[in-house]
C-alpha cells in the first residue's frame, strides 16, 4: 500500500451497548461488538437485519439512542468531524448519481476532510485521486461524467472515493453490488490489500461464500441484534445460517482456494 | 311616484305642444305612462361592443357599476331606476350631491348578489365588470333575461373600441342611453348643453406637453393615444406625449417619460392612490425630480371618474382648462 | 487477481483525454476560465444596454458623462455631446441603477437555484419549489396592500424565512427530510402562499390598484432606485458571497446526506446555514423585483454545461451567467415595444421554457 505511511493508525473499532430507534421502533438493540484492526470483517444478516443501521452509526452519521463507538479506545463522537472524517470513511448502500460530476471530480470530494472549507485541491490531491482511481482499476476514466458509466464502475468510484480520504478504517455497505463474478473478487481483494497495509475494514455482505472466502470475521445480526461473532472459520456454521435465514446448508472445502463454501437448500416450509 | 323622467316627458311634450298650434285645452289631457310614447321605439336592439342587446321595453331596475355608469343615468334624470350600484371610482359630482342612491357593494359585487336586486339592466363601466367572478357574463346574464350595457367607450373590440375617442362619439353614447330608456328629449337636452360648453372651451395655444399619469410607480400607467385622456388634454390644447401609443392607456417607461420631459403633468386623483402620493414619488425619485413639470409643480389634477369618458367629460375638460389658466408661464 | 487488468477505459470508447497530473492542476481546467470569461462578458453587458433605451444617448456620451461624474466637473455647456440634466438622470438614476439591480437580482436568483438543486438533490429546485419565492410575495403584497408598518425587503425576506421554516417542517413531520418530500412540501406551502397572496389582491384592490401588484408578481425591475441596488447588492454580500466560497462543501452533498457527514460536513447545520442564506438573498430580490421566474431554475443547468457540476466552479459561473441573462432580459423588457415597456418576468419565461425543455431533451437524450 503506496499511501501506507499517511494513513491514520488503524485500531480496534468497538461499539458498545449501541442501541439505535427510529420513532418507537428499535431498530438496533445492546450491540456490543469488536471489528478488529488489519483484518476484513463482514456484517451479514437478512434484510432488515440492521446491518446498514450499525455502519451508520459506527460512521457516526446516525446518532445513536444509547451507546458509543471507539476507535481505538477514543468515542468517535467526541472527535471533530472532520478529524473522524480523516480516520473513518464510509461507502453507502444505494448512492444516487444523477448528478453530472466527472469521475475524477468525485473522487476529488475524498479530500474534503484535508483541506480548509474554502481552500481548492492541491497538486498532491490530484495525486491521490489519480492513485484511488488505479487501486480501483479506474485509470483512465477520471474525465468520463458518472452517470455514463455502469453500475460497477459506479461502485468502484465510490470506494475510490473512500480511498482517497486515507482512513484507517473503511466501512462499505454491500460493496459487491452491481458487481459482476470478477469485479465482486477485485473489490473484496483490494479490500484484503488494505486489510494487510494494517485497516480496519467493514463491509456488510449478502453473499456468505464471498464472506466465507474473504472475510476474517463476521458479525452476523438478525433482529437488531448480534446473533454471532467471531473468526469466521468459527462462526460461520451451518447451524448459524439456518437458524438466521431459515435456509439449510452445508459446509464444503473450494477446491480451488482451499477456503470454505456454503451449499443451500430450499428455504424451510414452516 | 312622480318621477323626474315622468316630469321630464311631460314637460318636452309641452314645450312641443306650446310650440304648435294646440288650443289651451289640449294641456290638460292626461300624460301618457312612461315608455308609453316611447313605446314606438321598442323593442330596440342595441349593438354593444359586438353583443346584440333587445330591449322590449324601458329597463326598470338597473344596477350600475362603476361611477360612469350612475352618473349618465342620473344625468338623464333615471336615477330613481338605479336599484344598486356598486364599484364607485370616487364621490359623484356636486350635480348629484343629493342623489339617493342604494350602494350594492364598495368593489366589483358577484353574480349572485347582483341577481339579488333582481334587475332587469346591468349596466357596467368596463367590459371586465362582466365576467363570471364578476357580475356575471353577459351571455349566462341575458339567459336570465337580464339585460348588460357595457360604456361603448370602454369596448375593446376592434371595430367597437375608440379609434380614437371622440366628443360626438361620447354623445352618441348618451343618445343612446335615452333610446334604451324612452327618454329621448332629455338626452337630446343634455347633448345639447354638453355641446354648447365644449364650444365654450379656449384650447391653450402655448403648444404644452402633457402626461396623463394615472396610476403605478414602478411603471407609470398613463393616458394613452387613442382614450378619454387623448381627448380631453386636446380639446384643452395639451400635447399628449403618450400619443403615439394605440391604446387608451398604456404602461409607459418612465425613461420615456422623462425623455419625453413634458411640460404639465396630468395627475389621476383617487382614494386609494391621491394626486399627493404621485407627487411625493415624482418628487423622491431623483430621475423623475429632474422632469421641467416636477421642478415646477405644474400639475393639473382629475378626479379617477373624471377620467373615464361619460357624459362627465366636458365638465373635467373645462376644469383643466381652468386649472391650465392657473398654471405659472414656463419658466424660460 | 488484481484489478488492474480489468480497466476498460470508456468501455471500448478511447479515454476522453484525462489530462495528465501536471495539467491537472488546481485552477488550470478549462472550466475555471468560465468565470473569468463570464465576468468580461458582464462588464461589456453593462456598458453596452448602458446605452440602449427609448432615449438616445450613444456611448460616446455615456463616457463622456461618465468622465465629467468622476472628475466632478459639471458638462461644458456647448458640447454638442454633453448630455441634459434630464438626460443625465436618465443614465444615472435610471438605467444604471435599473442595470445593476438587475445584474444583482439575476446573480442572487441564479445562486439560489443551483444551490437548492445542490441541496434538495433534485434538478426542479429553485427559490419557486420551496416556496421561497411564494412566501417573500405574500410578505411584500401584504405590506404594499393592507398597509403593513413593515419595510418591504423586511416583510418579502420574513415570507421567505417563514416559508422555508414551514416547508422543511412540513417535509420533517412526514418523516426524515428528503429530496421527494421536501419538494413536496415546498410545492403545498407555495401553493398556500400563492392562494393567500391572490386572496389579499382580490379583496383590496380598488380601482386600478391592482395593476401595481399585478406588475410586481410578474416580477419586474421597472422603477429600480439606487436603493433597490443598495438592497440587492447588500443582500449578494452577506449571503451571496459565502455561499459562493461554500462550494467546496456543496459538492460534499452530491451522493446524500450520509455521504456529506461521512466526509466530515455537518449536514443539519450546513443545510440550514445555505437555505436560510438562499432565502435571504431571495426575499431580497424579490423585495426589489417580484418574483421573477426560471432565472433559478434553469441558468444552473445551463452553466452546468460549460462549467461541469462542481460547484466551486459552478456557482461563481452561475451568478455571473444569472447577471448577465437578466441584464439583458431586461434590457428587452424595456425596449422591445418601447415607448411601452413589459414586466421582465414575461420576458424570462418567455425564454426560460424552451430553454429549459432543451434541456429536460438533452437529459433524456444522455441517458
Ligand atoms: N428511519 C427509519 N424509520 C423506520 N424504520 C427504519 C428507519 N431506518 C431503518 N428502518 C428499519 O430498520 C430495519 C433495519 O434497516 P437496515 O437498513 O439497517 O437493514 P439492513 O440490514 O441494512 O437491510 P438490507 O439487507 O435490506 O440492506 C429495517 O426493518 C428498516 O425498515
Ligand atoms: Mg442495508
Amino acid at each position: 500500500m503506496s499511501a501506507a505511511g499517511s494513513i491514520a493508525a488503524a485500531g480496534e473499532l468497538r461499539a458498545h451497548g449501541l442501541s439505535y430507534s427510529a420513532g418507537q421502533r428499535v431498530i438496533l438493540s445492546g450491540i456490543e461488538c469488536a471489528l478488529p484492526g488489519s483484518a476484513v470483517t463482514g456484517l451479514l444478516g437478512p434484510n432488515g437485519a440492521g446491518k446498514s443501521s450499525l455502519l451508520r452509526l459506527i460512521a457516526a452519521v446516525l446518532k445513536p439512542t444509547s451507546g458509543q463507538v471507539s476507535l481505538a479506545g477514543t468515542d468517535l463522537r467526541s472527535m471533530k468531524r472532520k478529524v473522524r472524517a480523516q480516520h473513518l470513511a464510509f461507502v453507502d448502500q444505494q448512492v444516487d448519481v444523477d448528478v453530472p460530476l466527472s469521475v475524477a471530480d468525485a473522487v476529488l470530494l475524498g479530500r474534503l476532510p484535508y483541506r480548509p472549507a474554502y481552500a481548492p485541491e492541491t497538486t498532491r490531491d490530484e495525486l491521490i485521486v489519480q492513485r484511488s482511481l488505479a487501486q480501483v482499476g479506474l485509470e483512465g476514466f477520471g474525465a468520463r461524467r458518472l452517470d455514463s458509466l455502469s453500475g460497477g464502475e459506479r461502485q468502484r468510484v465510490h470506494i475510490a472515493r473512500a480511498l482517497a480520504q486515507e482512513t484507517g478504517v473503511l466501512l462499505l455497505d454491500e460493496p459487491t453490488n452491481h458487481l459482476d463474478l470478477s469485479a465482486q473478487a477485485g473489490v473484496l481483494d483490494l479490500l484484503r490489500g488494505l486489510a494487510l497495509g494494517g485497516s480496519t475494514v467493514v463491509a456488510a455482505l449478502h453473499d456468505i461464500n464471498l464472506t466465507a472466502a474473504y472475510c476474517d470475521h463476521v458479525i452476523v445480526l438478525a433482529g437488531g441484534r448480534v446473533v454471532a461473532s467471531g473468526e469466521t472459520a468459527s462462526t460461520l456454521t451451518p447451524g448459524l445460517i439456518r437458524s438466521v435465514y431459515g435456509v439449510p446448508a452445508v459446509r464444503l472445502d473450494n477446491p480451488l482456494t482451499g477456503r470454505p463454501v456454503f451449499a443451500f437448500g430450499g428455504r424451510d416450509q414452516r | 311616484m312622480f318621477s323626474t323622467t315622468r316630469y321630464l316627458a311631460t314637460a318636452g311634450a309641452l314645450i312641443l305642444l306650446a310650440a304648435g298650434c294646440a288650443g289651451p285645452s289640449q294641456t290638460s289631457s292626461p300624460v301618457e305612462p312612461p315608455g308609453g310614447t316611447a313605446a314606438a321605439g321598442y323593442p330596440a336592439t342595441i349593438d354593444n361592443c359586438g353583443t346584440q342587446v333587445t330591449f322590449e321595453a324601458a329597463p326598470e331596475r338597473v344596477v350600475t357599476i362603476k361611477s360612469t355608469a350612475t352618473e349618465m343615468l342620473l344625468s338623464l334624470g333615471l336615477g330613481s331606476t338605479i336599484v344598486g350600484s356598486a364599484f364607485a371610482d370616487g364621490p359623484l359630482p356636486d350635480a348629484h350631491a343629493d342623489a339617493r342612491i342604494p350602494v350594492l357593494s364598495e368593489q366589483l359585487p358577484g353574480t349572485e348578489a347582483t341577481l339579488a336586486l333582481e334587475p332587469d339592466l346591468v349596466y357596467g363601466g368596463w367590459e371586465s365588470n362582466f365576467s363570471a367572478e364578476g357580475a356575471g357574463d353577459r351571455a349566462s346574464l341575458e339567459a336570465l333575461g337580464v339585460r348588460t350595457y357595457v360604456s361603448p367607450a370602454a369596448c375593446k373590440a376592434e371595430g367597437y373600441k375608440p379609434d380614437p375617442l371622440t366628443f360626438d362619439s361620447i354623445f352618441d353614447d348618451i343618445t343612446e342611453m335615452g333610446r334604451i330608456f324612452g327618454v329621448e328629449a332629455r338626452a337630446d337636452l343634455v347633448v345639447s348643453q354638453e355641446a354648447d360648453k365644449l364650444a365654450a372651451i379656449t384650447p391653450d395655444g402655448s403648444g404644452l406637453s402633457a402626461l396623463w399619469y394615472s396610476s403605478g410607480e414602478k411603471t407609470p400607467y398613463v393616458g394613452a393615444g387613442t382614450g378619454a385622456p387623448q381627448l380631453l388634454m386636446e380639446t384643452v390644447g395639451l400635447r399628449n406625449v403618450a400619443a403615439d401609443i394605440d391604446d387608451s392607456w398604456s404602461a409607459m417607461s418612465w425613461e420615456a417619460v422623462a425623455a419625453a420631459d413634458p411640460d404639465v403633468i396630468v395627475l389621476v386623483d383617487a382614494a386609494w392612490n391621491t394626486a399627493q402620493q404621485k407627487v411625493d414619488h415624482l418628487t423622491a425619485n431623483p430621475a423623475t425630480a429632474k422632469l421641467r413639470a416636477v421642478r415646477e409643480s405644474r400639475y393639473l389634477t382629475v378626479p379617477f371618474a373624471g377620467g373615464e369618458a361619460g357624459v362627465r367629460s366636458v365638465d373635467t375638460a373645462r376644469s383643466l382648462e381652468d386649472q391650465l389658466r392657473l398654471l405659472d408661464p414656463l419658466d424660460p | 487477481m488484481s484489478l488492474q487488468h480489468r480497466a476498460r477505459p470508456g468501455d471500448g470508447a478511447p479515454p476522453t483525454g484525462f489530462p495528465s497530473a501536471a495539467v491537472r492542476r488546481a485552477g488550470a481546467r478549462p472550466a475555471a476560465l468560465v468565470p473569468l470569461a463570464l465576468g468580461g462578458v458582464l462588464a461589456v453587458s453593462v456598458v453596452l444596454a448602458l446605452t440602449i433605451g427609448p432615449a438616445d444617448i450613444s456611448l460616446l456620451q455615456v463616457a463622456r458623462s461618465a468622465a465629467d461624474r468622476v472628475a466632478g466637473t459639471s458638462p461644458a455647456g456647448a458640447d454638442a455631446a454633453a448630455l441634459s440634466s434630464v438626460q443625465q438622470a436618465i443614465l444615472w438614476e435610471l438605467r444604471l441603477p435599473r442595470l445593476l439591480t438587475a445584474a444583482f437580482v439575476g446573480a442572487g436568483l441564479a445562486l439560489s437555484g443551483a444551490v437548492m438543486q445542490a441541496l434538495t438533490r433534485n434538478p426542479l429546485a429553485d427559490p419557486y419549489l420551496l416556496g421561497l419565492s411564494s412566501g417573500a410575495s405574500l410578505g411584500a403584497v401584504s405590506v404594499l396592500l393592507l398597509g403593513a408598518a413593515v419595510v418591504l425587503p423586511v416583510a418579502a425576506f420574513a415570507g421567505a424565512m417563514a416559508a422555508l421554516v414551514l416547508t422543511l417542517s412540513l417535509a420533517a413531520a412526514a418523516g426524515s427530510i428528503n429530496p421527494s418530500r421536501t419538494v413536496l412540501a415546498g410545492l403545498a406551502v407555495s401553493s398556500a402562499a400563492s392562494a393567500l397572496t391572490s386572496f389579499i389582491i382580490f379583496f383590496s384592490s380598488k380601482g386600478d390598484s391592482y395593476r401595481e401588484v399585478l406588475n410586481w408578481l410578474l416580477g419586474s425591475l421597472a422603477g429600480s432606485t439606487w436603493t433597490s441596488v443598495t438592497i440587492s447588492a447588500a443582500a449578494f454580500l452577506l449571503a451571496g458571497i459565502p455561499i459562493l466560497l461554500s462550494g467546496g462543501l456543496l459538492d460534499g452533498f452530491s451522493f446524500g446526506d450520509n455521504a456529506a457527514g461521512a466526509l466530515g460536513l455537518n449536514v443539519p447545520v450546513l443545510r440550514w446555514v445555505l437555505l436560510a442564506g438562499t432565502a435571504v438573498l431571495t426575499g431580497a430580490m424579490v423585495s426589489v423585483s417580484g418574483s421573477i421566474g426560471f432565472v433559478g431554475l434553469i441558468l444552473p443547468h445551463a452553466v452546468r454545461l460549460l462549467t461541469g457540476a462542481r460547484h466551486r466552479v459552478l456557482l461563481p459561473a452561475v451568478a455571473l451567467a444569472g447577471a448577465v441573462f437578466l441584464v439583458w432580459a431586461d434590457t428587452l423588457a424595456r425596449t422591445v415595444f418601447e415607448p411601452r415597456e413589459i414586466p421582465v418576468g414575461i420576458v424570462t419565461a418567455l425564454i426560460g421554457a424552451p430553454v429549459f425543455a432543451v434541456l429536460l431533451w438533452r437529459r433524456k437524450a444522455q441517458s
